[in-house]
């Protein structure tokens, strides 16, 4: 079906006419127009987020938005790719075992409540091209694990965090360490 | 007979107009399920936050005033459409599990009815599935008991005492929503029955250990 390869195919969606502007300041204010979206997404959801919020929370003008990005959608995905990123990079690679990298990966949604709302919750709110971006992204851990069942642990502990995010009124996502451990390594044996 | 109630209620065929002999129930029952069903095609075909009552009364080709006689508005509908779908489903579960035979038997069944059901159509299986989470609100909270439910129909009458029923079974719903809504996007509703064995491995896991859950699944 060559699902997961489209989906990480469709990796960059770069299809600006001109390139986006460079240097210090356009960096800066990018990152601020990322950052008040992110903010306002977590906070309201995606579908009442307007750029003029956004502008309005980033301290820029809304031509300075327009040469970021070409629409309310298209910033979204940054946001949202960046917050994947972000939470990619707090994760340890290879030699770390299972619980290191769940470990990390709790932390760091901990650490920044709003970008994990983001990641986690509102981009399956977002309208289809958020959520598409949602799926590839949990595609490309679960494409890490060679088989199905991985996929679908990985799935199944994805919309675990997601409920608790969602539901659990902030108090966090380091308590369901043990939990999400012992599901992926399976603690309990025949003799169980 | 049966099928000529069916094209009606899928909207395929319009009743006469005027004066045509039929009940006055079976012409409310008709056009509330042409509502119905014109709310999951279109679901299907925009997403629902895409879907407006303007789409639902095109596709089932009933006037909007008709539709104010039922519902009070979008959210209403698809609400009335989900609880007759998820009736269907959890139904089909129950009814396909033998009390007598074993657990694991009885998941294999039950799972394997699940996919039945959805493989049927595609349109109902995304509105069931993968529609609820982008409405959030009540739809969201009322796709949430309707996971639950599914997944007590699969749960053994005891597990182990130190474990987590809750997490578990929202990390079995999550898996097997997202392995089914994988191949929905892919347009796979036909294939659906492939995911069988590795739901029941992923059902059966917590209780059996890996191993044993493994054998079990790719056995038969």
């Amino acid at each position: 079906m060559q699902y997961l390869s489209q989906r990480l195919a469709a990796e960059p969606a770069r299809t600006r006419e001109s390139d986006p502007p460079r240097g210090a300041l356009a960096t800066s204010q990018r990152e601020r127009i990322l950052d008040a979206t992110e903010e306002l997404i977590a906070e309201k959801g995606a579908p009442a987020t307007t750029i003029e919020a956004i502008v309005k929370a980033a301290g820029v003008s809304s031509v300075t938005f327009y040469e970021h990005f070409r629409n309310k959608e298209e910033c979204f995905v940054a946001a949202f790719d960046r917050g994947v990123e972000e939470l990619r990079a707090a994760v340890p690679g290879q030699p770390h075992g299972a619980e290191q990298v769940l470990a990390a990966l709790l932390e760091a949604i901990d650490a920044e409540p709003l970008r994990a709302r983001l990641c986690f919750v509102e981009a399956q709110k977002g309208g289809p091209e958020l959520r598409a971006r949602y799926d590839a992204a949990l595609d490309a851990v679960a494409g890490e694990l060679s088989d199905s069942l991985g996929q679908a642990i990985v799935g199944g502990l994805a919309w675990l965090l997601r409920e608790r995010l969602e539901l659990g009124g902030g108090e966090g996502v380091q308590g369901l360490l043990p939990r999400m451990t012992e599901i992926v390594l399976d603690p309990y044996p025949a003799d169980g | 007979m049966a099928e000529a109630a069916r094209d009606l209620a899928a909207g395929k065929v319009r009743l006469p107009p005027g004066r045509h002999g039929l009940p006055r129930t079976f012409v409310v029952e008709n056009q509330r399920e042409r509502l119905l069903n014109g709310v999951v095609e279109a679901v299907a075909e925009h997403g629902y936050n895409a879907t407006t009552i303007g789409k639902i009364t095109e596709a089932a080709k009933i006037s909007r005033r008709t539709f104010y006689e039922y519902f009070k508005g979008k959210e209403d509908c698809f609400l009335a459409a989900y609880e007759m779908i998820d009736a269907h489903v959890r139904g089909s579960m129950l009814a396909a599990g033998d009390p007598a035979e074993p657990w694991p038997e009885q998941v294999r069944d039950r799972l394997a009815a699940l996919l039945d059901v959805l493989s049927r159509d595609l349109a109902i299986a995304r509105f069931y599935l993968t529609e609820p989470l982008a409405a959030g609100g009540e739809i969201a909270a009322r796709y949430r008991d309707a996971m639950q439910l599914l997944a007590e129909t699969i749960r053994p009458a005891a597990g182990p005492a130190e474990m987590d029923v809750e997490v578990r079974d929202q990390v079995l719903m999550g898996g097997v929503a997202t392995l089914i809504a994988r191949r929905l996007k892919a347009g796979e509703a036909a294939q659906l029955n492939e995911l069988l064995p590795d739901l029941v491995e992923l059902a059966l896991a917590p209780y059996l250990g890996r191993d044993e859950a493994r054998h079990v699944a790719r056995s038969r």
